[in-house]
């Protein structure tokens, strides 16, 4: 058995003195960005996870061990249940959106069209700007007195007024909307890059052959931005699994927690509440639930191609 | 190929140690403030460097890190770039510093920027916990965490002398660990002409809780959609708490506090109810908005002043006078029965050291604090802005607050020399949790929704007594 293994070891090629040099000098080169990813990535994540068997409020120089407490708080009080539930439903609905907005956007925009990068231009903008400047155009809108905002539209237009804050609804609504409305111009622009790099003598032969625009769509358009699609849809999982600041900006998580979501509950667990051993637990709790679906969305992907 | 998975492993292992290394050497304790939390009031380090000795005992210059207390260059200059120049406040942290730099020409003083509320409270923890605290730390709402985490420093009796009690911030073992150099109280605030408007006599405010709602009910109802009484805000962030607290304690109940929570309790609810029959005198939404300025605007802006009553800090005298309210001042409304005097301090900035400063640095500290900050010639600024200010010397001069601009400050300070005002209740664990769970699950929701007070307040007692412990 040795003898087989040395003589297999023995045919393989011995790297020459050069291709050795190369092979250490390519290290060298990118010792400098493996030290900054293991300062800045690799030694928080492991001590944001060390963090969720501690508790600590940043008061005292160490934290304390305190084993699996967190954890146990975390998985007996429902309401961390119940925003883990809404990250996912909130987040995927946004996605969703998004993805199908995206898509529509794409397809009006792969057009020859002089001020096609004006529009192209306009659905980035958004992505570009500020959230606390932008969200707050958004709150200022939803004020609830029938003479401003919104409200004054609607009831210049005959309607009732709408008392905003009092609705899970309209702030989850408002929420889907302005993430859609800030991350829809990045989304299109990647599906533009994949809907022209689909050879367009396809189209032509689908054409040839009868196929209507729907066909095209469906036979040509969408197999050829699979993995474009996986792109955004991967992606999409991990933004929206991480999704807060619109819903710290816009809604508070109100009315009363209603439209809470766990991510939101660990930034001020962490940086309010500082009860940071928590914040660690419920990071993890939320960092594994993101990486199920990621790999669920990728068997699915794989099993697809199998078929 | 071996080889060259050797250097692979050997390169993978100076990386990760350098990580660590490079961690662990932000974290180490560093200089004067190599004590950790559990180090003493007025300790000294025994590594301290030689440029913090003072004068005269190395010839070195001591070095103070102040936080707040005095503007920087940047400050200073905004504060001389806004329209109509810089404000009674702007000239109290400027002329703080200038006033410390002549004073002391033996310390090097560094003036920072860390901002209010939590920017400044997460600011002061990341130099807390690096063991590299500032020379003085300040706060509002979470000082009690800070004095009953065992991070400041005992203040000192001689600091204390001739400081009203209520300015002073004791922790749960009745110790004092900071010192406020303004403060203000809520007062009910009116607009007169919309009082008239409602054919009610403008110069009779109301004076208890059924005054209050009645008057409030009669400017709604002549209102007709256009104006409306307004009552006691409940906004689902801390504005609301604070401002309800004064009616909790006018019953001679609270919210809870250290390891209590009191939700339970009759005298809350009572004042729960109240609470939300006046919310009936704000449009909906308005007193329970996740932002507060649409109803500071319905009170003040010249184009709306729609609102007839609001429940605010001094400071409002001086800004509804700005935009023209015919404005009107009171002693918040009290129970009809058995009702007190009860209020809460809001707008106090307390100041404290921070356990691990070097006893030179203490002293110097509370020196300048003392003898510049806390100055009549410099609290005078405060009166300025409609602020209480802590020395009694000044809390009990009358002259201080006559005038028609100071007529809601007279009677902040009339209330404050009872000495039973207190700032809000705080909790030993959980303090920012459990006042969100008020706030949101409590106060907004027994205006927001229609559901029986008792089971509001039994859901969020059982959410709550979890976080105590």
């Amino acid at each position: 058995m040795t003898a087989t293994v040395n003589k297999v070891r023995g045919e393989r090629r011995r790297p020459s003195a050069r291709r050795r040099r190369e092979v250490r000098t390519a290290y060298l080169v990118l010792l400098p960005f493996f030290l900054y990813i293991a300062i800045w990535n690799l030694v928080p994540l492991l001590f944001g996870l060390y963090l969720g068997f501690t508790e600590y409020n940043a008061l005292s120089s160490t934290p304390k061990w305190i084993g699996l407490a967190n954890f146990k708080t975390f998985f007996s009080v429902p309401e961390y249940g119940a925003l883990m539930w809404r990250q996912i439903w909130m987040g995927l609905l946004a996605l969703a959106m998004n993805t199908v907005i995206s898509f529509a956007l794409a397809l009006a925009l792969n057009v020859s069209s002089k001020v096609k990068g004006l529009f192209r231009t306009a659905i980035y903008v958004p992505n570009v700007s500020a959230v606390s400047a932008t969200t707050a155009v958004f709150v200022a809108l939803l004020n609830p007195l029938a003479d401003q905002g919104l409200n004054r539209i609607l009831t210049s237009l005959g309607g009732a007024a709408v008392t905003w804050n009092y609705s899970a609804f309209w702030m989850t609504f408002w929420i889907v909307t302005y993430f859609v409305w800030q991350r829809v111009g990045p989304a299109a622009i990647i599906w533009l890059g994949g809907l022209q790099a689909i050879d367009p003598s396809l189209y032509e032969a689908a054409r040839v052959d009868g196929a209507n625009f729907w066909q095209q769509v469906r036979y040509i358009t969408l197999p050829g931005l699979k993995f474009i699609a996986m792109y955004i849809l991967l992606t999409g999982i991990i933004g929206a699994m991480q999704m807060f600041d619109v819903v710290m900006f816009i809604s508070k998580g109100n009315p009363f927690g209603q439209t809470d979501v766990l991510m939101y509950r660990i930034y001020r667990d962490g940086f309010i509440n500082f009860n940071l051993g928590m914040a660690g637990a419920e990071s993890l709790a939320l960092g594994l639930v993101t990486v199920v679906f990621a790999l669920g969305y990728l068997w699915l992907q794989r099993r697809n191609e199998d078929e | 190929m071996k080889r060259i998975r050797k250097w692979t492993a050997v390169l993978m292992i100076i990386c990760v140690c350098t990580a660590i290394g490079l961690s662990a050497c932000s974290s180490a304790p560093s200089g004067p403030q190599s004590g950790g939390a559990n180090e003493g009031a007025g300790q000294t380090a025994t590594s301290a460097p030689q440029e913090q000795q003072p004068e005269g005992e190395t010839g070195e210059k001591l070095s103070l890190s102040i936080v707040y207390m005095g503007y920087n260059d940047t400050q200073i200059e905004a504060a001389n770039a806004k329209e109509g120049g810089a404000v009674s406040q702007d000239h109290y942290y400027m002329t703080n510093r200038e006033k410390a730099e002549a004073a002391y020409p033996n310390i090097d003083f560094e003036w920072n920027d860390w901002g209010w509320a939590e920017t400044l409270d997460q600011r002061q923890r990341a130099a807390i916990s690096a063991n590299n605290p500032p020379s003085n730390i300040v706060g509002e709402s979470f000082i009690p965490a800070y004095a009953n985490s065992g991070i400041l420093q005992e203040v000192p009796a001689s600091v204390l002398e001739g400081i009203d009690p209520s300015f002073v911030y004791y922790a749960a073992d009745g110790k004092p660990y900071a010192v406020a150099f303004k403060t203000s109280i809520f007062m009910l605030f009116y607009n007169k002409e919309l009082l008239r408007k409602a054919e009610l006599d403008p110069e009779v405010p109301p004076k208890t809780w059924s005054e209050f709602q009645t008057m409030s009910e009669a400017i709604t109802a002549a209102g007709n959609g256009e104006f409306w009484g307004g009552g006691i805000p409940s906004f689902p962030n801390n504005g609301g708490a604070l401002r309800a607290t004064p009616f909790f304690r006018q019953l001679g109940t609270d919210f809870g506090g250290n390891d209590t929570i009191n939700l339970n309790d009759e005298k809350v609810q009572q004042a729960l109810a109240y609470i939300r029959q006046m919310d009936k005198n704000f449009p909906a939404g308005l007193g329970n908005n996740n932002d507060e300025g649409p109803m500071w605007n319905a009170f003040e802006q010249p184009d709306e002043q729609d609102l007839a009553f609001v429940i605010n800090g001094t400071w409002e005298e001086a800004s509804a006078m700005r935009y023209g309210v015919d404005l009107g001042v009171a002693p918040l409304p009290v129970p009809d029965e058995d009702g007190k005097v009860g209020n809460c301090l809001v707008g106090t900035v307390y100041v404290g050291v921070p356990v691990g400063v070097s006893e030179e640095e203490t002293n110097a500290f509370w020196d300048f604090y003392r003898n510049i900050c806390l100055s009549e010639e410099q609290l005078q600024y405060w009166i300025e802005e409609s602020y209480a200010v802590p020395l009694t010397s000044m809390l009990e001069n009358d002259a201080l607050y006559e005038g028609e601009d100071k007529a809601a400050l007279r009677v902040a300070v009339e209330t404050l020399r009872s000495g039973t005002v207190t700032g809000q209740a705080a909790f030993l664990k959980n303090d920012a949790q459990i006042w969100e769970i008020i706030n949101q699950q409590v106060l907004a929701r027994v205006t927001m929704t229609d559901d029986p007070i008792d089971q509001i307040c039994a859901q969020a007692q059982a959410q709550i007594e979890p976080l105590l412990n």
